[in-house]
């Protein structure tokens, strides 16, 4: 039987977690969705370790995050990915109440950030160590949603944490 | 029994310590310990001894697979999964048999259930299809669906259905995870786990966003959206949401049957959706009670005026044609009493019948003295057509005719009688002699007539 398990992606406004699940998924909803109703879903079915899992991508809109985050769209989530843009340290700072806020709807689970838009190198003005220096013993996935690198692996990841925490 | 001095010796030899003379400490130490020391070494060899460990975990197996299976089933399930199916790929390929004879007794009624099933399904689509494409209906819907490029289908079930619940979603209330989906056989499910948690995303926008704002809505939830024909409905128990997509106008009813679903889903799976969290194997046997969901109700056929104008019409056809043909019946069967009569008649030859345009006509040949065919009709009160006769004159041989026309020839006295017999005419009784002589002169002028006699005193 497929284990199924409900991921969501947050962050704020911009900083491509819907081209990050896009490349990621294969989903049948318009981003329209996500101005309207605040959520998309896609679906995914991954195979890590030899177990095959059905990830459930709950895509958070990430307009003014604090008053947007729905506590009924985090509950029962089984791990979260947060999406920071490496081209602007504003999506950074947000982070640490924005993960406080998602883990006390959501309780302790599984998370690690996304680094995106490393393709930008000449850009880049977030590096991991500064995410670290925020939110220690997090994991750290550099990605871009653009080339696709990192994405499968930040996913992944999360994936065997969550395997790890059941 | 070893004493405690020599176990003192043998510990310290395994120690590793050089072998000397047992010390006060060492044999002190045996005293004190001698009681711990010899239930070690009685556990020590059942641990080493694997017979009595097998004995021993044989004996608690039983309970212990009775109280996991107890405690979490899916957990257990889950478990021995693998080594089952092994086990049993292993069995078919050593020997199928043993498998083949525990299948066997299911396995005719399953395939007779699933046979008679897909029949009855076959027959009920053959039925719609001969109906809607024979029947004027049938063609104006497919005029319909040609005009407003739907398909053909699409226009038939909304001409018929009064509603049809065609996809059921059992959603886990707080992660918006699926639990169970059942769908028609005709309809094309798109991600299913997508599709329920976009309702369980769109039931606390709506929630958050209009129910806690208005009084007396706190606790309110989403019960339906309506898009074109069809309707998503939402039923939401404490634990567990039941969805449901339903085309055509699903009755009230619907709701308390779906409404009782959930509830006996949340009675007979509490504590499995209160432990969800990734798997939904536990669900699975909720899948027979939602498939009873997918409810179908055709539209009462509309009775219409001209079925019955026609069926009247039809049977006053059959009526007229079944008067028209026993009428004819009669009336040929008594044109045939009528012929048959009519050439039995002496001094009437008939020669041809025919009938044509309603008409009766006879061709023959007639004495005058024969009878006369109308006076015959009337004395048969036979109700025919009308009949035309032609008749041509003959002169007939008969006794009785050879006789009246001796009579009418030779005006017999009062008293004087004829009788004809092979070519003679009889005369017999009393008269003149000039009448004997005329009537002898006469008589053999008289067809068939080729003497006279006389038989009476009178001649």
């Amino acid at each position: 039987m497929v284990a199924r398990r409900k991921v969501c992606m947050l962050g704020s406004f911009a900083v491509g977690k819907t081209s990050l699940v896009e490349r990621f998924t294969q989903g049948i909803f318009s981003g329209q969705y996500l101005t309207t109703v605040g959520v998309k879903i896609d679906t995914r079915d991954i195979d890590v370790d030899g177990r095959p899992t059905k990830l459930v991508v709950w895509d958070l809109h990430g307009d003014d995050v604090f008053q947007k985050v729905r506590p009924a769209y985090v509950r029962g989530a089984a791990g979260c990915l947060f999406v920071v843009d490496g081209t602007r340290t504003s999506t950074l700072d947000v982070l640490p109440e924005l993960r406080e806020r998602v883990l006390a709807h959501a309780g302790p689970i599984p998370h690690a950030v996304v680094l995106n838009k490393v393709d930008l190198a000449d850009e880049l003005i977030v590096t991991p160590d500064a995410i670290r220096t925020q939110l220690p013993r997090v994991d750290v996935h550099p990605t871009s949603a653009k080339t696709g690198e990192g994405v499968e692996t930040a996913f992944v990841a999360l994936v065997r944490r969550m395997e790890q925490d059941k | 029994m070893a004493s405690p001095q020599q176990k003192a010796r043998s510990s310290s030899a395994s120690n590793g310590k050089p072998r000397g003379p047992v010390s006060d400490f060492d044999r002190l130490r045996a005293l004190l310990t001698q009681e711990e020391r010899e239930r070690l070494d009685a556990l020590e060899s059942r641990l080493d001894d694997g017979g009595t460990r097998s004995l021993e975990m044989s004996r608690s197996l039983v309970s212990a697979v009775v109280e996991t299976s107890e405690r979490d089933a899916a957990a257990l399930a889950m478990a021995m999964t693998p080594t089952v199916e092994s086990a049993l790929e292993r069995s078919v390929k050593r020997n199928p048999q043993p498998l083949i004879d525990a299948v066997f007794p299911i396995l005719g009624p399953a395939i007779r259930k699933s046979m008679a099933t897909a029949m009855a399904s076959l027959t009920q689509a053959v039925n719609r299809t001969v109906e809607h494409t024979f029947t004027i209906r049938g063609l104006r819907w497919r005029w319909t669906a040609w005009r407003t490029g739907q398909s053909f289908a699409d226009v038939v079930l909304a001409n018929t259905l009064q509603f049809r619940v065609d996809q059921v979603f059992l959603i886990h209330r707080e992660s918006g995870l699926l639990l169970a989906n059942v769908a028609r056989s005709d309809v094309v499910a798109r991600d299913p786990d997508a599709v329920s948690a976009m309702l369980r995303a769109i039931q606390d926008f709506v929630h958050d966003s209009f129910a806690e704002s208005e009084p007396g809505c706190e606790s309110g939830n989403l019960e339906s959206m309506r898009v074109g024909g069809v309707t998503i409905g939402a039923e939401v128990g404490p634990l567990a949401i039941l969805a449901f997509v339903v085309r055509g106008t699903p009755p009230a009813s619907l709701r308390d049957r779906l409404q009782e679903t959930l509830e006996t889903i949340h009675a007979d799976r509490a504590d499995a959706l209160r432990a969800f969290k990734t798997d939904n194997a536990p669900f699975v046997l909720c899948e027979p009670a939602l498939e009873e969901c997918l409810i179908e109700r055709q539209r009462p056929k509309q009775r219409s005026l001209v079925p019955i104008i026609l069926g009247t019409l039809v049977a006053a056809a059959v009526i007229a044609v079944a008067i028209s043909t026993f009428h004819t019946w009669t009336s040929n069967r008594a044109w045939r009493r009528f012929v048959k009569r009519l050439a039995a008649e002496p001094g009437i030859v008939v020669a041809s019948t025919a009938h044509a345009d309603g008409r009766y006509r006879l061709t023959g040949l007639r004495d005058k003295f024969a009878r006369d065919p109308e006076e015959l009709r009337r004395e048969m009160e036979l109700s025919l057509a009308p009949i035309d006769m032609r008749w041509e004159p003959i002169l007939s041989s008969h006794p009785a005719f050879v006789v009246r026309r001796a009579q009418a020839l030779l005006l017999p006295p009062s008293g004087v009688r004829f009788r004809f017999e092979d070519g003679t005419l009889f005369v017999k009784g009393v008269a003149p002699p000039d009448w004997v002589a005329r009537a002898r002169r006469f008589a053999t002028l008289l067809p068939s007539v080729e003497r006279i006699e006389f038989e009476g005193a009178g001649k």
